[in-house]
């Protein structure tokens, strides 16, 4: 694996824990803007959620934005259309994760190392961190997709229903389970 | 499109350079698809000229055991991973496969030995005129040497040496089949030969194996007929100074393998005398005209 692609990784990890952090900053009511000079007024605080959403969605334009940067140089061939649609698989594993997250307390060094932990954790953990809800509300599907040679993989991609697909090319490779379908120009 | 991708011993293959990658072009610099001009269908003990080419013509089966693995890399290139530390060591090929924009695919072949393997070496350079120390750990010695070519536009596999290429195509033994323990033992248990104790039937090389294999394919010989085994006795004593053993009931005594071959080389014709000199020699490779 090259050095970029390795840092494409961490991104892609880091970009899917963001929307925990989000929600642990809502959560405990962390506000980041106070005061907009330009309209002379104080802020509502829930600008400042809003602008945490707004974060995760950027980092997740950003994720698709980078992987966009990769040779789309591989190609699949379908074992008997075994195709399917996985978003379900994830939402447990981040659902969870979300539960963590509005379950811990005040930002305080407990708190730090629980959190620290937890980022480390999602990063090891492999095609499941790739999988980002706000990549999804940029219109990306997830599925699972069986090989001529037999091996499950992951892939990304815009394309709504892939039932009849055979063969995708086009593909990005982001690890050698996961693989984005970068769409035609 | 290319890839260039290593072979495991396993089986599995790991890509290694894709079109993209700028060593690829460093690759290609030297590993070439060959231009073939002069070709020849495999036969065991042809001797290649210089730009000479064994090849095989492979059907659609044969295709699919041997080659079509190999295509998985670039068809499916999702199934093969990409090559990760460690796996050097393990690799028996490297091979660039191409396919053109007009869709005409091939596919060329390194041989990796054990010994282009190095676990770690020391190295003497210059670097900006100064004598210095390399050390190069987990390395793969890439030598460029084409060892086989795959064209898929006429369904053959080119090679210069068998040896080199038999453990990366499964299935290519029937080009060059080697007789079983069975068979052998049928053979010299024929009447043909009387067999003594110093004969060690075990000891027979691949070369006499495919030979007898040969022979037995060919099903010209009958090696219980005794009419005919006078007719090779007569052949023989032409050419005594092989050291031919002839019983007194005309059969022929192997004491040593060496006893086997000649009598290989005299059931297959290959003793011939030149017609201007009329010198007595023996053909190690023979072409039907």
């Amino acid at each position: 694996m090259s050095l970029k692609q390795k840092i494409l990784i961490y991104f892609l990890s880091i970009a899917s824990f963001s929307g925990f952090i989000a929600l642990f900053l809502i959560k405990n009511k962390f506000q980041i803007l106070f005061y907009l000079p330009i309209i002379n007024c104080n802020v509502d605080i829930f600008w400042s959620y809003i602008t945490y959403l707004f974060v995760s969605v950027l980092l997740a334009f950003l994720s698709i934005y980078f992987i966009s940067l990769f040779p789309a140089d591989n190609t699949l061939i379908i074992e008997g259309n075994d195709i399917v649609p996985v978003e379900g698989n994830f939402l447990p594993t981040y659902i969870g994760m979300y539960v963590i997250s509005i379950s811990l307390g005040a930002i305080d060094k407990d708190t730090l190392i629980i959190s620290l932990f937890l980022f480390i954790m999602w990063l090891k953990l492999g095609s499941v961190s790739y999988f980002n809800p706000f990549i999804s509300l940029l219109g990306y599907r997830y599925y699972s997709v069986r090989s001529i040679g037999n091996k499950t993989i992951t892939l990304i991609t815009k394309e709504k229903d892939l039932k009849q697909a055979t063969s995708i090319d086009n593909l990005i490779r982001i690890n050698n389970y996961t693989f984005f379908k970068k769409n035609k120009k | 499109m290319k890839k260039f991708v290593g072979r495991l011993k396993n089986g599995n293959s790991v890509l290694i350079f894709s079109e993209e990658d700028g060593n690829l072009a460093v690759i290609e610099d030297g590993f070439c698809f060959p231009v073939i001009s002069l070709e020849k269908e495999f036969q065991l003990d042809y001797t290649l000229d210089t730009n000479e080419w064994f090849y095989v013509n492979l059907d659609g089966e044969e295709k699919a055991q041997m080659i079509a693995h190999y295509l998985m890399a670039l068809d499916s290139s999702a199934d093969t991973n990409n090559v990760v530390n460690g796996q050097y060591s393990e690799l028996i090929a490297l091979y660039l496969i191409n396919r053109d924009l007009d869709g005409k695919l091939g596919i060329i072949f390194n041989r990796i030995f054990d010994k282009y393997y190095i676990v770690s070496k020391t190295f003497l350079k210059f670097s900006l005129n100064e004598a210095c120390v390399s050390k190069e750990e987990d390395v793969v010695e890439f030598n460029n040497r084409v060892d086989a070519y795959w064209d898929d536009v006429t369904s053959k596999l080119y090679f210069k040496n068998y040896s080199f290429i038999k453990p990366l195509f499964k299935g290519i033994e029937k080009f060059y089949r080697c007789a079983t323990t069975e068979e052998v033992n049928a053979f010299v248990d024929s009447e043909f030969f009387q067999i003594e104790d110093s004969f060690k039937r075990d000891k027979l090389g691949e070369r006499a194996l495919k030979h007898i294999a040969e022979i037995i394919d060919q099903q010209a010989i009958d090696l219980n007929d005794v009419a005919i085994r006078v007719l090779y006795n007569e052949y023989a004593n032409g050419y005594s100074e092989s050291g031919f053993l002839i019983s007194n009931n005309g059969k022929f005594i192997l004491t040593k393998t060496t006893d086997l071959t000649n009598v290989i080389n005299l059931l297959q014709e290959k003793y011939y005398t030149s017609q201007i000199t009329r010198e007595k020699r023996v053909a190690y490779s023979t072409s039907k005209i």
